[in-house]
């Protein structure tokens, strides 16, 4: 005759604790993270703008770079040239660099004015 | 240091119990010691000389001293409190584990999934978040280990049979609890939907302190107080106070993180913030402080301490535990925390606190629990000087080295200098891990009493 008050409960007392402390932490653990991600800013305004400012980065580099290889006249009245047409120059005509440095330290100078612009002149 | 090395000779039901993971943790943590102490010696032989390994990228500085960060928080002092909070919690709520399997499975996840992550980060898969640097996807892994491995001392304390509740017991539980809600928060707001620009940098700064002061710290202390009263044989000094301790601890503990950021660009509200809450935390030192070193100090306390191997190692813990706390306070202000900022004196600091602190004590917890746990006695008495002296000297060096030369840098380490104490403390570490993991295994492969059991 088989007595049910003897049948072993399916979770035992120290396993059944151990989930509930599970619980526990679980529940804590998810009600921050609901209150992180709901009060997160959504409305894409940090996103817009970080967004512009890669542009803005880019565009800027894109220029920078540009100059480095085209030939033009810079807002101070100086130009620039190709890096690699400004090497060339230099080793064909080396006394050219020494006329850019005489040039640039003439008594008449009142503020150090860059020999080279982005590399080239 | 001269009357327990050996065991009862026999193991309690308790013991007996939580014998499978207790044992687990403490295989697995010397394991980790090893390899995080060789790589520690790495590290410190490539401050000295930057082309030793240096052809392999896998060797390179910044890998090598993330994995033995990682090794030794996660790998040694982790594992080794996972077994030290069960075998504490046990015994002060009588508390007989019956599926020991499930911390031992939690137990191997959790380090398989650590030997994963360490291997990514030697593969070059890793960020800049201190302690955080393994790929985002092992996180999930090692906290649902952490469920299963160290929940364990909450269901002893859930299930205790009195309603006495112990100062250790308050400080394991609060661990216990910190852990998985810091780790999961950084996650998410790290690396699983971070947070924009200098929010991660204080995100990241919470997460560092709660984590060496209130999982490590905090497991510390309650094993500073268990073994102090408990091999004293004194009731703890001014007991009542330790309840602000503890409540002041985990309450100040989580706001230091800004104290950390000091001439960062965070808000200066933001930084007085952090620097307040480190002021603070003057309370629960003074108070940790009045505990121990009132309980010991009486009666030729000290000397008695110093002639036991549990408590020699736990006094060194607590004064380092002390000192490194007036330490953070001090250097938290504004004005010194300038002079100090970006030089070893910070290593120094932190090396304080997680190794002469929070391992010295683990090794003096070992000493105690490992001959009633096996039954057996510590192979080498010899190895135990060793063991000591060798930890102390390094520990010693290695921090006064750092103190020293970061309050002379003021902005210009000078590196080849710096190094070279470092370089010597590794050694020395290396030299007592050694023969402390070589008298440890000897005890745990010697084991002669797993079934010799007797009621408590």
């Amino acid at each position: 005759m088989s007595d049910s008050n003897n049948s072993r409960p399916v979770i035992s007392g120290q396993v059944a604790s151990w989930l509930g402390v599970i619980a526990f932490l679980a529940v804590a653990i998810a009600v921050i993270t609901y209150a992180y991600l709901a009060f997160r800013s959504t409305d894409g305004v940090d996103a817009d703008r970080r967004l512009a400012q890669k542009a803005l980065r880019a565009d800027l580099e894109s220029k920078a770079k540009g100059k480095l290889a085209d030939s033009g006249r810079n807002t101070d009245g100086t130009y620039h040239i190709p890096i690699e047409a400004a090497i060339s120059l230099i080793a064909a005509k080396p006394e050219v660099l020494v006329q850019l440095r005489q040039s640039n330290v003439g008594p008449g100078a009142t503020a150090p004015a860059p020999v080279f612009t982005n590399g080239t002149k | 240091m001269s009357q327990d090395y050996s065991s009862r000779g026999s193991v309690s039901r308790i013991d007996a119990s939580i014998s499978v993971p207790v044992r687990t943790f403490i295989f697995s943590s010397l394991l980790w010691l090893l390899v995080a102490s060789v790589l520690s010696l790495i590290v410190a032989l490539k401050l000295q000389v930057p082309s030793f390994l240096g052809e392999c990228p896998w060797f390179t500085y910044g890998r090598i001293e993330t994995l033995q960060r990682n090794a030794f928080i996660y790998g040694w002092a982790s594992n080794a409190l996972f077994a030290l909070n069960l075998w504490i919690m046990s015994s002060l709520a009588r508390f007989e584990l019956k599926s020991s399997w499930l911390p031992v499975l939690g137990g191997i996840v959790w380090n398989l999934t650590l030997t994963y992550g360490l291997i990514q980060v030697l593969l070059g898969q890793l960020n800049g978040f201190a302690l955080l640097e393994m790929p985002k996807e092992v996180a999930p892994a090692m906290v649902v280990a952490f469920l299963f491995a160290a929940l364990w001392p909450a269901v002893a304390f859930a299930r205790r049979p009195t309603g006495n509740v112990f100062v250790s017991q308050w400080y394991i539980i609060g661990a216990t609890f910190v852990f998985p809600v810091i780790t999961v928060v950084a996650q998410l707001m790290l690396l699983w939907c971070p947070t924009l620009g200098v929010m991660q940098a204080l995100v990241h700064s919470w997460f560092y302190q709660n984590l060496i002061l209130l999982w490590l710290g905090g497991s510390a202390l309650s094993a500073v107080y268990y073994f102090v009263a408990k091999e004293s044989g004194r009731t703890i000094s001014a007991y009542y106070l330790a309840t602000v301790g503890f409540w002041t601890l985990f309450l100040f503990a989580s706001w230091t993180g800004p104290a950390t950021l000091l001439g960062g660009p965070i808000p200066v509200w933001l930084q007085s913030v952090g620097v307040v809450a480190a002021l603070l935390m003057l309370v629960p030192t003074v108070i940790t402080a009045v505990n121990i070193f009132g309980t010991l100090a009486p009666r030729n306390g000290i000397a008695q301490a110093w002639n036991n191997t549990t408590l020699r190692f736990v006094l060194v813990g607590a004064i380092s535990f002390t000192l490194s706390a007036l330490l953070n306070i001090v250097f938290s202000t504004r004005s010194l925390n300038a002079l100090v900022r970006f030089t070893p004196f910070g290593q120094a600091q932190e090396h304080l606190a997680i190794y002469s602190f929070v391992s010295m004590v683990i090794f003096g917890a070992a000493y105690y629990i490992l001959p009633r746990l096996t039954g057996s006695f510590w192979p080498s008495a010899k190895l135990v000087h060793l063991h000591f002296w060798s930890c102390a000297a390094g520990s010693l060096l290695f921090v006064v080295a750092g103190l020293t030369q970061g309050w002379a840098a003021h902005g210009r380490t000078d590196f080849a200098v710096s190094a070279l104490p470092g370089l010597l403390a590794a050694s020395l570490l290396l030299v007592g891990h050694f023969a402390f993991a070589l008298n440890a295994l000897g005890m745990l492969a010697a084991d002669k009493a797993p079934s010799n059991r007797r009621s408590y």
